[in-house]
């Protein structure tokens, strides 16, 4: 029910029994109150001025400070509610009376409950002085930048990764199904399903086991490896860098179950080299001749339109080549193989959903083993500068593999995926 | 304070004892503004039918007249939030005006019909003229048809009627109007 309504019924129930036992008593009451309602509803005429002014950024879980200038334009006075109605933030209503004509700076702490751009919708509310009525501002949309907090950084840097990214793309292929089969009991390597671990034999021997059972075909396995030195980054710890570990990791992963393997290695300028069946992944590094090389990375992803068709047809002209190494590796791959496409999606993503559509239409099947950049810096190198920079690609590149991975499979890996026993033995 | 201390004076001038309950309603208010309402509802149904003043062209009917507008000060006062504070200088000067006033209904009346448009203008500012301007034409139609208004039933039919009108011209202006919310 209403504060007015309630009034008004008040007003009703006195004038009908002034009416009906004739004393004018109630009915100057019910005046009375019907006055003051008509009054206060005429003066009610809301003009509010609000700006509110937000810092640039703020950190996730931490509080930061909003400024509202408030200012009572109306003629009479009230009480200004203002809130917050984004569910990514908490905010404490703030709630003040304003005189008319006056004007007020208030802080209203707010605090970002979610990393990324997240929308901010504030609204404020001017009930009058009697509070029978009020309106509602709605104020205009901003958006606010929250960095990660140093504590979930922290605290996400303790939970160790459970990815095993090689295993995924195996999934991902789909490739020589497993039959009931059993074959043999084996030690467990890295990158193995923990469902496939033999308890008994584990206890028994004391060292984790495996059941491996046949599989139905061993197939061939292309690798389309980007040896571009734009997609290389150095790692300080083990002096190699990053293409060259998930490169052998791949190799010794499909060699141990005796898939036969294609190398095609290839550049922004066409095919380098074609290894084919290596022998393992130390040679084909060799053969390859990756070396480890220095400097930053590009971590700006570029847009999935591309270049213009001008500026396309005059790169081409310059390097003499009219199509990419990509879309020429992927027309080296036989029909109904098994493709993992190594490279790095923010480089190329045009060439990369070319080279995906020409594989399909060949009925083979693609993964592409996208090692993110951005996982890889070196924590020396960060200032607040870099990480915000850092941060803010990280997020353009998400939304990319986001456009792409409705066309083509993509499996994101890390530092964390390089299996440690891969780089010892490099 | 005002509309406390103005009831009960006029309390003690019309000899109304059910006025002096208006503290109650003060410390409901302290609680709550919604609380405060609904003691204010009770509070006017009781004052309202516990006595009976006579004509309103009689000394009596203006006893009436002295509840409505204390009735309006406590109404307004009640909504807009009582606090425990020393009254301003302003409200000393009106408190003196209505204390010094109150020896006979004959000063008392237009000091309190002064200090309700005091109250509603500070709160409302300049629609108090319509207020006033609605007293006038009340006050005017009584006047005019005071030999046709004998009987007291007609007398409120009229000053009822004139207020509804009020309303309507209220009505005018759309609005959003607040919810009670027992706490």
């Amino acid at each position: 029910m209403r504060r007015t309504d309630l009034l008004l019924s008040l007003a009703a129930v006195l004038s009908a029994g002034a009416y009906l036992t004739g004393n004018i008593l109630p009915a100057l009451l019910a005046a009375g109150i019907m006055g003051y309602y008509s009054t206060a509803r005429l003066s009610f005429n809301p003009k509010v001025e609000v700006k509110r002014e937000i810092p640039e950024r703020g950190t996730e879980l931490e509080p930061l400070k909003a400024r509202l200038m408030v200012k009572n334009l109306s003629e009479t006075g009230g009480r200004l509610r203002i809130k917050e109605e984004s569910e990514f933030v908490f905010a404490r209503e703030l709630e003040v009376s304003i005189m008319p004509g006056e004007a007020k700076l208030l802080e209203q702490t707010i605090v970002p409950q979610r990393k990324g751009y997240i929308p901010l919708k504030g609204k404020v509310i001017f009930e009058d002085e009697p509070g029978f009525f009020y309106e509602e501002i709605q104020l205009d949309e901003e958006k606010l930048l929250v960095l990660p907090s140093a504590r979930s950084i922290r605290e996400a840097l303790k939970v160790k990764r459970q990815v095993e990214a090689i295993a995924e793309v195996e999934k991902a292929l789909g490739i020589g199904l497993e039959t009931l089969d059993f074959k043999e009991l084996r030690e467990f390597h890295p990158g193995d399903d923990v469902r496939k671990i033999d308890w008994k034999s584990t206890s028994r021997l004391g060292e984790l086991m495996i059941k491996e059972f046949y599989r139905e075909t061993l197939s061939e396995i292309y690798l389309l490896i980007n040896v571009d030195r734009k997609f290389r980054r150095e790692l300080r710890k083990v002096k190699v860098d990053y293409l060259v570990l998930i490169t052998a990791q791949l190799v010794e992963y499909f060699r141990r179950f005796g898939y036969r393997i294609n190398g095609i290695a290839y550049n922004d300028g066409g095919i380098v080299k074609m290894v084919p069946n290596p022998r393992d992944g130390k040679s084909f590094i060799g053969e390859l001749k990756l070396a480890p090389r220095r400097g930053l990375p590009p971590i700006k992803a570029a847009s999935l339109e591309g270049e213009s068709l001008l500026s396309r047809k005059i790169l081409s002209l310059r390097r003499r080549v009219y199509t990419s190494g990509l879309v020429r590796a992927a027309l080296k791959v036989e029909a109904n193989s098994y493709v993992v496409i190594v490279d790095d999606i923010g480089l190329h993503p045009r060439e990369i959903l070319k080279a995906a559509g020409i594989l399909r239409k060949g009925g083979s099947n693609a993964v592409v083993l996208y090692p993110n950049p951005v996982f890889f810096m070196g924590k020396d190198e960060l200032d607040e500068e870099k990480l915000e920079l850092l941060y803010r690609r990280y997020l353009e590149r998400k939304k990319l593999m986001r456009k792409l991975i409705g066309k083509v499979k993509i499996i994101e890996v890390g530092p964390k995926d390089l299996i440690p026993k891969v780089v010892e033995k490099l | 304070m005002i509309g406390l201390i103005a009831s009960l004076l006029t309390a003690v001038i019309t000899g109304n004892y059910i006025l002096l309950l208006a503290p109650l309603i003060y410390a409901a208010a302290l609680k709550s503004r919604d609380l405060a309402l609904i003691a204010f509802y009770l509070y006017v149904l009781v004052m309202a039918f516990y006595f009976n003043p006579g004509s309103i062209y009689t000394l009596s009917g203006m006893e009436g007249v002295l509840m409505a507008f204390s009735t309006v000060i406590v109404l307004d006062e009640i909504l807009s939030g009582v606090r425990f504070r020393i009254p301003s200088r302003e409200e000393f000067l009106v408190l003196g005006a209505l204390t010094v006033s109150a020896f006979t209904i004959y000063t008392f009346l237009p000091v309190l019909a002064a200090v309700t448009v005091y109250v509603i203008y500070r709160r409302f500012g300049k629609p108090v003229l319509y207020t006033m301007g609605w007293w006038l034409l009340l006050a005017a139609s009584l006047y005019a048809a005071r030999s046709r208004l004998m009987h007291r039933g007609a007398q409120a039919l009229i000053i009822v009627g004139l207020a509804l009108i009020f309303i309507l011209i209220g009505e005018r202006r759309d609005v959003k109007a607040v919810e009670v919310k027992l706490r």
